[in-house]
Formats: structure tokens, sequence, C-alpha cells
């Protein structure tokens, strides 16, 4: 496996030794790593197994966990539906995005179309604060009779996402070697050809990392969702904040949700491990 | 006694106007109710067919409303579906809709909060309702309402917007179990130097729950909710109302709320904060503020009615039964309070009046009121089966017959957002009190 | 991959230079790629873009209905000289260099471990690392409100366990911002891990392997060959991180408010209440385009300041 030794420090033990002081700490601190971002996870699980009394009495360690938020989310709420929405749209947002997106973001990291002004402005245009645009948005959909229409809300993210796709995408291009492209070309591909067959491949990495970043902020966006949806087309966040009532918060419901929430993160996790980490860095891999 | 005669005598002129008219529709007979008049209801067939999309938010008295549907689908015909979503993310949903214009929105009838009153109405989001009124000859009669529900959430400038739903008054609730404790009892006359009583002011009510803090027997004199906007507002506002004073003079000219009472009432509260209430008080909004009440961790609480039936008999709750409920010493407080509007921007307004007339029919409130829900019209309150049932409801009607609303300013929500900035200013040690109702008060001027 | 690596250009701005001088054709054909992406923009954003700047300029305040009088620059003159906008601007400061210089280093730091070879448990750790991506904000402040209760949240009962005093968090005037910060970099920091991991991946191995052939330990390898490789992802990264939290409203009407008094009063937070609270959606729209244009510079400088190939 590992053509160079992974510490080559002197006086460091090698990586076959059977203790390595380097690869424990790296260990010591993911671990610490994890275990700030699991705590508050845990507690939202614990929370979404018990009655509202207890999960405002941190000190309570053992009890019979109960299911009734769950039941309520999945039975009366809904949730599965938005769920589904939410999903549909995140991906259908995102997709388009890198669909579109990767073709300008090559245009501009290859020949500079447009010159950074060009650039710039595609990333200028989400740099307004959705409030500002948050009402001219809804007068459009409702003009044109899109409201609660899920994929008008998958349109408008395009807002955000496509030029967050395109300047993710542009560092990740410069990378990618020009002769392998020129190579392609000799052989009597066209440049289309030598993007999709060349280009594309090669850059992987950075498209599964742009479509990811879109689909999360997809995933997670509130206030267009808000305003856009309704009954039918209404995205978990949506969803989530109807948990929070003037007569206190159903904070079991809510915990139970976002549980719910967390779920792709199994296939984004598999997705990520697959095409985004190689252990490249030191060059162990061929 | 007075009021029950008058509404008895405009009930019968009522009903010989009717008959006078023998108009079109479906007359209906109404069951007698409480001893008034029966009083007959016409509905249209006209809107068959039609669905009535409302955005209402997720509660008992929506879900009481809902079950009671099929009941108006009989007399009418229409359809009517609710969109449930949480107070917080209603008013952010209505303003763009209301915004649209005539006709554009997609919601026929308002649910509208004491805070949207003057808002919607002067920005012309909503029917002035005077005309409709005037022509259901009574079937929509306002004398059938609890006076100050009408003031704090159905005329304004003088006209009528809104149909009162419910009201949610605030007052003091407090603990009896502590109150018979004898042990508890003794250890408050160590340390205040007299027996504990119940308050009959507000700087009684704060120096009583600061001496239950000094207890050091568990449980906080208050449980508060300091947090910015709207949770410190609200119960500033009973503090402020308590102690006689208020935000804007009379003539709504100035604001006062920098003057001597307005000063008084905000050091106080930020005594009660800092020296009697849950620790990180400044920081807590409603449901932290519950969650500590819920577990037996304070005596008092000033909050809203509703929460009286949640402390009572919520499954969370570990004082289950041992509270009550009393109108905010000094003897007044807010009330807050939901109403019907029918806005501009809706597609079918006729057919949400119809909705309108029918959810406020006397036996329609009735039956609202008997399944939980708070009525503001006046007739349940004088119901012996209702009173048998709910008998807190008694007291409730006092506490919403004496209280406030908010000022009459156009914004506001605005009002709500700066008095909560500054007092929350103040509570967290970042102004005095008089600097922050002096920088307040500025602010407040531009609101008029 | 390719032996004679080009580093990767610093951003747009320097690959000029290289690109070969196009014809007609060519020149078709890369404005034709960007066709897309440029249609679909205008469609999706240059009605509401040009909208809210027509409002900007103009008395729109939704409760007199209508778009009202022509103001030129009054929306922008009252949003500068508002008194609470110096405070909103310092806060929208440092919340967002905090969170950007934080969530950058950590992430970078978490993701060169993540990428050690022959990483045991790798999965694991990816997977929990990356669990906050898919919690929506709302979600995040709720739960870190439950979290965060003074008097019956987890967190002091675990301080207590522990003999430490519970602290105020989110309700005291100096613990406010530190606590909303904290709270962002636990939710954001996953994000970065993202990009950087693929950024990492995407390296070029042949600069890495020549300097380990030639001896150099770990530490100069990443400080010589890596970073300076990995620069214009962690440029972008940097980018699009910060633009995001000068927009971010969300967490802290969730968590604050703003509160208490102005301690977490942000520019974004309070351009939502002058269009959801005071319903000035021409001052919103004013103070908006402000914000743009203080974004678009520090774009500009950050680009700028990449570390250059030449």
């Amino acid at each position: 496996m590992s053509a160079i030794p992974a510490d080559t420090r002197p006086g460091r033990p090698g990586p076959r030794r059977p203790f390595d002081a380097g690869m424990a700490l790296t260990h010591l601190v993911l671990v610490l790593a994890c275990l700030a971002i699991l705590l508050p996870v845990l507690w939202t699980v614990r929370t979404s197994l018990v009655t509202r009394g207890m999960a405002y009495d941190p000190g309570t360690v053992v009890f019979r966990p109960t299911l009734e938020n769950y039941a309520k989310i999945f039975g009366p709420d809904k949730f599965q539906k938005y769920f589904w929405n939410s999903l549909w749209i995140a991906f259908a947002s995102a997709g388009f995005s890198l669909l579109v997106g990767s073709l300008a973001a090559y245009s501009i990291a290859r020949f500079r179309t447009g010159g950074q002004a060009f650039s710039l402005s595609v990333l200028a245009t989400q740099m307004l604060p959705p409030v500002a645009l948050v009402i001219p948005f809804y007068l459009i959909a409702q003009r044109f009779d899109l409201i609660d229409h899920g994929w008008a809300l998958a349109a408008v993210y395009l807002s955000f996402n496509l030029p967050y796709v395109v300047w993710i995408l542009i560092g990740f291009f410069q990378g990618i070697p020009r002769e392998l492209e020129e190579a392609a070309m000799v052989d009597g591909a066209g440049r289309l050809a030598a993007f999709r067959q060349i280009v594309l491949p090669l850059s992987l990495p950075g498209l599964l990392a742009a479509g990811v970043f879109a689909f999360v902020l997809s995933w997670n966006e509130f206030l267009f969702a808000l305003v856009l949806t309704g009954r039918n087309s209404k995205t978990l966040p949506v969803a989530l904040a109807g948990l929070m009532s003037s007569q206190g918060n159903q904070i079991g419901a809510i915990c139970a949700a976002t549980v719910a929430m967390m779920t792709p993160i199994v296939a984004l996790t598999w997705v990520i491990q697959r095409f985004l980490v190689r252990g490249l860095t030191f060059g162990a891999v061929k | 006694m007075t009021t029950r005669s008058a509404l008895t005598r405009t009930a019968l002129d009522r009903r010989t106007l009717l008959h006078g008219a023998a108009g079109a529709g479906l007359a209906l007979g109404i069951g007698r109710l409480g001893g008034a008049a029966a009083q007959e209801i016409t509905f249209s067939k006209d809107y068959a067919g039609t669905t009535l999309n409302m955005l209402m938010e997720d509660l008992a008295e929506t879900t009481i409303i809902e079950d009671l549907l099929p009941d108006f689908k009989d007399k009418t015909g229409i359809d009517v579906a609710f969109e449930k979503v949480n107070y917080s993310v209603m008013h952010e949903k209505l303003v763009p809709q209301l915004a649209a214009g005539a006709g554009n929105g997609s919601y026929d009838v308002l649910e509208v909060d004491f805070y949207w009153v003057y808002e919607f109405a002067r920005s012309n989001w909503v029917e002035d309702l005077g005309k409709r009124i005037e022509a259901s000859n009574g079937q929509v009669d306002l004398k059938r309402y609890i006076p100050a529900t009408l003031k704090i959430n159905s005329e304004a400038d003088g006209k009528t917007f809104y149909i009162p739903m419910y009201p949610y008054p605030m007052g003091l609730i407090h603990r009896t179990d502590l109150m018979q404790d004898k042990a508890f009892l003794d250890a408050y006359q160590q340390v205040a130097g007299k027996a504990m009583a119940m308050p009959d002011s507000v700087e009684s009510y704060v120096e009583l729950a600061k001496n239950v803090s000094k207890m050091d027997k568990g449980v906080y004199g208050a449980a508060m909710q300091a947090a910015q906007v709207d949770p410190i507002v609200m119960e500033f506002c009973n503090f402020l109302y308590g102690m006689g004073g208020d935000y804007y003079d009379e003539g709504m000219t100035k604001p006062i709320v920098n003057e001597a009472l307005g000063v008084k009432a905000a050091t106080v509260y930020a005594d009660c904060v800092n020296n009697a209430a849950q620790p990180g008080a400044a920081g807590a909004d409603l449901n932290d503020t519950m969650a500590t009440y819920l577990q037996g961790k304070a005596f008092s609480m000033v909050s809203y009615m509703f929460m009286l039936n949640q402390f009572n008999d919520d499954p969370a709750s570990k004082v289950k039964g041992m509270n009550e409920m009393t109108t905010m010493p000094g003897g007044k407080g807010l009330t807050g309070a939901w109403s019907w509007g029918l806005p501009i921007s809706s597609p079918n307004p006729d057919a949400g009046w119809e909705f309108i007339k029918w959810v406020e029919s006397p036996d329609i409130a009735m039956k609202r009121a008997m399944a939980g829900g708070v009525p503001s019209q006046l007739a349940p309150y004088d119901n012996a089966d209702f009173i048998a049932k709910y008998p807190w409801m008694k007291s409730a009607k006092e506490m919403i017959a004496a209280g406030k609303g908010l000022p009459a300013v156009t914004k506001q929500a605005q009002l709500v957002e700066i008095m909560g900035r500054h007092l929350s200013d103040v509570v967290s040690g970042g102004a005095t009190p008089q600097d922050g109702m002096n920088a307040a008060a500025e602010e407040l001027k531009g609101l008029l | 991959m390719a032996s004679k690596q080009t580093l990767p250009g610093p951003g747009p701005a320097t690959t000029a230079a290289t690109a070969p001088a196009a014809g007609r054709g060519e020149t078709a054909f890369r404005w034709g790629m960007t066709l897309p992406t440029i249609a679909t923009l205008c469609v999706v954003v240059a009605f509401p873009l040009l909208f809210a700047l027509y409002v900007s300029l103009h008395d729109y305040d939704l409760t007199k209905g209508g778009i009202g009088p022509f103001l030129g620059f009054g929306n922008y003159a009252s949003t500068l000289t508002n008194a609470l906008f110096a405070t909103a601007a310092r806060n929208t400061v440092v919340y967002s260099v905090s969170v950007v210089v934080l969530e950058l280093l950590v992430a970078l730091g978490l993701s060169l471990l993540l990428n050690q070879p022959g990483l045991r448990f790798r999965n694991v750790y990816l997977a929990i690392l990356l669990i906050p991506l898919l919690v929506s904000p709302v979600a995040v402040g709720l739960i870190w409100r439950l979290l965060l209760h003074p008097d019956l949240g987890a967190i002091n009962w675990m301080l207590g366990l522990v003999g430490l005093p519970g602290q105020e968090w989110l309700g005291g005037q100096a613990s406010a911002m530190p606590t909303v910060v904290g709270v962002d970099v636990w939710h954001e920091t996953s994000l970065m891990i993202v990009i950087i991991l693929a950024g990492l991946t995407a390296l070029p191995r042949d600069p890495v392997e020549a300097a380990m052939v030639d001896g150099a330990s770990r530490w100069q390898v990443l400080r010589t060959v890596t970073l300076p490789l990995l620069a214009p992802v962690m440029v972008v990264a940097a980018l699009i991180r910060m633009i995001s939290a000068f927009k971010t409203y969300d967490l802290i009407y969730i968590l604050t408010r703003g509160g208490p008094g102005s301690a977490t009063e942000t520019v974004s937070y309070s351009i939502w209440k002058a269009a959801f609270t005071s319903l000035e959606m021409g001052r919103a729209a004013a103070a908006s385009f402000v914000l743009l244009v203080v974004i678009l510079v520090l774009t500009a400088v950050l680009i700028r300041a990449m570390p250059s190939d030449g």
C-alpha cells in the first residue's frame, strides 16, 4: 500500500511499528472533534426518545424510551412527505446547477471568459441577503401561479446554488493540466468531447463537493421555502419550524424531526468517503 | 347583569328585523344558550364547492374549530382547508401575500393577532367589515363580545376591521401547594420578617418573589422570560400596566415610557429578573421559562392563561393541579386576542364572510367553549355547564375584561422590537433604566 | 495524473496570459459554454435583483401600499446614519471573521488528519464529523437553546458535574456573541471539511512525492507543497463561507434575536427586521445593497490576496 512512509521525521517510528505516536495523536484529535459533534447529536437523539418533562431534566440518565415523538411526526404531521419534498427539490436544484454550472466554470477556468468582472458578477448575484429577494420572488411566483410548486422552489434555489457551484468548480478545473485535453484534441476529439472525457472524470471530487454543497444549502434553506410553499410542497425546515409553538416548543418532536433530517448522512458519507478521501496528500496510493 | 339584559333586548330586535326581511337562504334555529334568546343565523348556499384557504396557528383552538367544520360544510357546501403553522412564521408568511393586492393572495380568511391590528388595517390589507356587519342584520353582533376584546382586536380608527376569535389574557400564576406548605411559609416568615400573603401591587409581588428566591428552598420566586423580543415585552407589559403606566400618553401624542412610572416599571422589572428569577432569565424565552416552572422550580410566573392548563394537566408537568391564576397584581395586565379578518387579497371574500358568520355564531361559539376554547363572547361565561367544566374561567373573564392590548401605532411589531431591545439592555446591565427608557422613547416617537 | 503539472492557477486573474489566442469559433464556444448559466441566472435572479435595486431607491413601506416616491439615495443615507447600524456592522465583522477563521482552520486541520494514508476508522470519523451538514439552522438553534438552558440545560449540568459554575451563555452581554460563534462553528465546519477534502484529493501527487523523495519532513511538505497547492480551494472556501456568514440571520433569529440589547445584532438580522418588523422594504433593500458592496469589495481583496504562483 504505502510507497512512502507516512511519517519520515527522523527519530519517529515508521508506520509498520506497533505504536505510532503521530497516528495516536491523530486519533486523539479526531476522537475529541467527533465527541464535540456527537454529544449534542446524542442529546438530540435522547430528547427525541423522552417525554417533554424529561427533556429539561438532564440529570435523569436512565429512562424508558418512548417512540411517541416519531409517531407524531410520521403520523399526523406527515413528515415523510416533507422529507421527500426536501430530497427531490435539493437533488433537482443541485443536479441542474452542476450540469449548467460545470460548463461555465470550465469556460471561465480555462479561457478566462469574460475576465474577472464576469466571474465576480456571477458570484455577486447571490451576495444580496435573501430577505431582499423574497418579496420579488413571491410576486413572480404569485403572478405565474407558481406558489406551492416544488420545482419553482428548486428554480429559486438555483439563484444561490449556481454561482457557488461555478465558483467551487473554477478552482478544481484550474487544477487539471491543460496538456491532457490538448492530447485528446490532437487525437481528434472536439473541445466538448475533451471536456467530457478528460476534464469531468478528473474533477470528479470537485463536482461531488460542489454537488454536496448545493444539496446541503437547498436541504437547509428556510426563508424562500417558507414564503413560496404551502401545504403540498412544504420542506423539512419549514415543517420543523412549525413545531415551535407559541405555547412552548415541542422539543421532542423537533429532535425526532432533526434525527430524521440527519439520515441521508449515511449515503452522503459513503459518497464522500468513496470519492473525496483517498489518502493522497502524502502520495500513498498509485 | 346589565349587559345580559341589553343582549337579550337587541337579540329580540334582531329577530323582528329578520322576520320582516324573510329573505333568501335557509333559516336555522339555534338552541337556547345560557339564558340568552335564540338567534337565527342564515347561510347562503351560493358558494357551495368553494374551498376556503386559511393560515391558522397550530393550537388547540384551531383543532377545535377543525373538528366542527363538517357542520359548516353541511350548511353552506363550502370546504375549508387549514394550513396550520406556528406563530413565529405567520407574519413572514402573510406579509408578502397581503402586500400583493386585491384578489392576489391565497388566503381567504385571516386569523389576526393583536400585534397586527393597526398594521393590517392602516395598510389597507383588510376589509372594513362595517357594511357586512350591518347587512347581516344582527347575525354578526359585536354586542355579544366582552367589550375589552373589541378594544384589543376589533376596532381601529373608529372602524371595525375584525371579529374577535379568542382572547389570551396574562396574569399571575402561582403554586397553591407552596402556599399551604408549613415549612415553606415558616421559611418565608424568617426571610421576609412577615407572613406570606398574595401581593396586591407589582412592587409587593417583586418583593415577595425576591424573598422566595432568598429562601434557598430550591424554588425561585419567579420564572421569567426576559429574552428579546416578544417574551420580554409581553412580560413587561404586565408590570407596566399593573403599575398604571403606559407607552404613550392618552391622546397618543408622545411617548411617556421614559417618565416616572415607566422608568419605575423598568427598574422594578429588572430587579425582578436579576434578583427573583431563575438564573439566565435574561436570555430565557417562553419555552425555557415554562420548562423551569413545569419542573417545579418556581413559585410564580407572569404568563398566559393557556399556560395554566398546561401546568395543571400536561403529563410533563411536575406541578399538576397545584396552580392558580389571578389578575396581575395592580389589577391590570396584558390581554392578547386573536380575531377574524377578511384580507383585501382574498380570492373569495363573500364565502369567507359566511365562514366568519358561522364560526362566531352563538351555537358554534358555545361548542368551541365547551371543547376547551377561551370564549371572547359573553354568553358562555354565563353558562353553568361551561363554568362547571372549567371553573377557572370565572376569573378569566375578569382578567380579560381588565386587560389592555398594545398601543394604537401602525407598526406594533416594531414597537415590541424597540421595547424588547432596550428592556433587554436594561436587564442585562447594558443601560440604566432611565437611559434605556429614554432611548426607547426616542425611537417610539418615530412610530407616531 | 499528469507528470508535468502546472500549479493550479490562483484564480481567474492570472490564467489569462496562458490562454491561447481565440479564433472566432473558439470565442463562440467559450461563451456558448457560459450561456446556460447566464440564461438561468437571468431567468432566476434578474428580476428580483432589479426589483430590489429599484425599491432601494424608492420609499417602499408596505404599510403605505405599493411603491412610493423616488428617494434617490435617501434609504442608503438613513441606513448608514442609523445609530444601530454601526453596532450591527461591528458585530457582523466580529462574527464573520471569527467563524470564517475558526471554521477554516479547524476544517483544514481535521481534513489533513482524515486524509492520512492508512487511517483506521476513517469512515466512522467522517460520518460523525459530517452530521451537522444536514441539520437545518432552525434545528441547530433550537437544539442548542435546549443544551444551553442556564438552569435545565445539559451543558451547565455537565459543568456542574465537574465542579464548574454554570454560565449565562445567550443571556449575557459578554457571553452571547462567543456562544453564537461557537454554535456556528459546530454547525458549519463540516461544509468546509467537504470542500477542503475534495481539494486535497484533487491535488497532484507528483510535487508531494518529489518533496518526500528529497527527504522533506511531513511538516515541510505540508508547508511548502500541499498548502500552496491547496490555496485556490482554500480561498474559494473562505470566500463562500464569508459571503454566507455576512448573510446569516436565521441562526441569530432563533438564538438571540440580536440580544441581549444589541450584543448580537448583525447587519443581515437588522435587514430582516427592517423588512418584516418595520415593513420598510425600501430601507431593507438599500441596506442589502450596502452589504453587497461590502462583500464584493472583500471578495475582490481576497482574490487579489491569493498567493500567486509567479
